[in-house]
């Protein structure tokens, strides 16, 4: 018999490590990765035997490990953004309900369940999701990748269906068109783009077969985007200091800080327009961005210039948030 | 009561706190937001939420009593409020003097 295709994934976010989540709140249909459960590690016994072969194996640990892939949707992206960031403020009287979401010094557990074509069943509790990959391209909807990191998992033997299946309102790369703004002003030629968000989660281990816990790291954040070259003022910007340098200029020596108004990178997607309403947006505010050196080659394909460039996102000298996400949805606080 | 920070009604926040858990909370109908720990009171600073300056707790009935004449001489400036002026700004002492009677005071 073969199984069919069918897999998804649930998630609720926990009141507190240890506090597993009973029900589900957010559920989605997977586009590929892998599915958060457990992994596990097996070792050899390093010793002599009296015919050369391994004597034995033991099991060393077990935690939870998933990277799925999945569309953006207005629902969940709020989740997962706010999983990965760690502070979330909803405000609103009713739909749509604007969360802002913004780096906190601890990120939250959630509580995954997987779903394998009535195959496997599994809830993996303390679970954070320490990385994220946005990604867009021309025509295509907005994707994002979730690596979940997670102390323990547990069998189940029934499909978690608390939630309905998320299965709508998907980000689309063109809705946001002409609202992908380098230092304020919109860049239509921008053709994909991929946002990482990396708290570079680490397994803790401790007495248990299981671990102790995840801690966040260093959060570090980049933005890369591939556009075509319109003209080089970014390159000579980035090498010489000004967008029309002197003749005989010197290299720089202060690294290129993007400016503008909103400073840095405003990019926003907007499914569903105020009007009609509710509103569905999501929108990502990085003000303090430095673009990675970069060179601009030419092509033997015959395809105009295109450069891709890697944006470093740094923590505001005045102490505000390095990132921001605005996500408007359906969403209410009690819901959350 | 911990320290309180200007929200705006229906303003509920969630974050991560460093015990591990899922801190949230959620501003009253006057859209005031009450810390509860010390991690909230630094994360909603963080926020921007702006404190609000707090009603001394050993403060008696009186003074409480007191206070909203204060605070109406404050808000409302054409009304004549320069004489209930002096218990807003020092809450913290019991002083009962507003409060008590012109005739038993002498």
């Amino acid at each position: 018999m073969v199984a069919a295709n069918r897999a998804d994934i649930a998630f609720a976010i926990q009141t507190a490590k240890g506090a597993a989540a009973s029900v589900s709140k957010y559920r989605t249909f997977v586009m590929g990765g892998r599915q958060p459960g457990q992994v596990r590690t097996h070792a050899p016994l390093d010793q002599t035997s009296g015919t050369r072969m391994m004597t034995d194996m033991y099991a060393a640990e077990a935690h939870v490990e998933g990277s799925p892939q999945l569309y953006v949707m207005s629902k969940s992206i709020g989740a997962l953004l706010t999983l990965v960031l760690g502070t979330r403020v909803t405000t609103g009287a009713s739909d749509p309900w604007l969360h802002t979401i913004t780096p906190g010094s601890s990120l939250l557990y959630a509580t995954f369940w997987r779903w394998l074509a009535d195959l496997i069943y599994e809830v993996s509790v303390d679970c954070k999701v320490t990385k994220i990959v946005l990604h867009g391209e021309s025509g295509k909807p907005l994707t994002i990748t979730a690596t979940i990191q997670g102390l323990s998992s547990a069998y189940k033997t029934s499909h978690e269906t608390t939630v309905t299946v998320e299965q709508s309102q998907y980000f689309m790369h063109y809705d946001g068109a002409a609202a992908l703004k380098v230092e304020g002003a919109a860049v239509s030629t921008i053709r994909s783009f991929d946002l990482t968000i990396d708290n570079n989660g680490q397994i803790i281990p401790g007495d248990s077969f299981t671990p102790n816990d995840i801690a966040e790291t260093v959060l570090n954040i980049t933005l890369a985007t591939t556009q075509l070259v319109a003209d080089a003022a970014m390159w000579k910007r980035l090498h010489y200091g000004s967008a029309t340098p002197s003749d005989t200029a010197a290299p720089t020596q202060t690294p290129l800080e993007l400016a503008g108004t909103p400073a840095g990178f405003d990019f926003k997607w907007t499914r569903v327009a105020a009007s009609p309403g509710p509103e569905r947006s999501l929108e990502i505010l990085l003000p303090r961005v430095q673009p990675q050196p970069f060179d601009l080659e030419p092509q033997t394909q015959p395809n105009p210039l295109i450069q891709t460039i890697t944006y470093q996102v740094l923590q505001p000298a005045d102490g505000s948030a390095g990132i921001t996400a605005l996500v408007k949805n359906g969403v209410a606080d009690a819901s959350f | 009561m911990g320290k309180q920070f200007q929200g705006e009604k229906g303003m509920a926040i969630q974050y991560g706190a460093s015990d591990g858990s899922s801190h949230k909370l959620v501003a009253n109908d006057a859209g005031i937001v009450t810390a509860k720990t010390p991690e909230d009171e630094e994360r909603l600073a963080l926020m921007g939420l702006k404190a609000i300056d707090q009603v001394a707790p050993k403060a008696t009935k009186k003074a409480k009593a007191a206070q909203p004449k204060a605070i109406k001489s404050v808000t409302e400036p054409a009304t004549p409020a320069v004489e209930p002026a002096a218990p807003a700004s020092e809450p913290v002492e019991p002083a009962p003097q507003p409060v008590i009677p012109a005739d038993k005071e002498v």
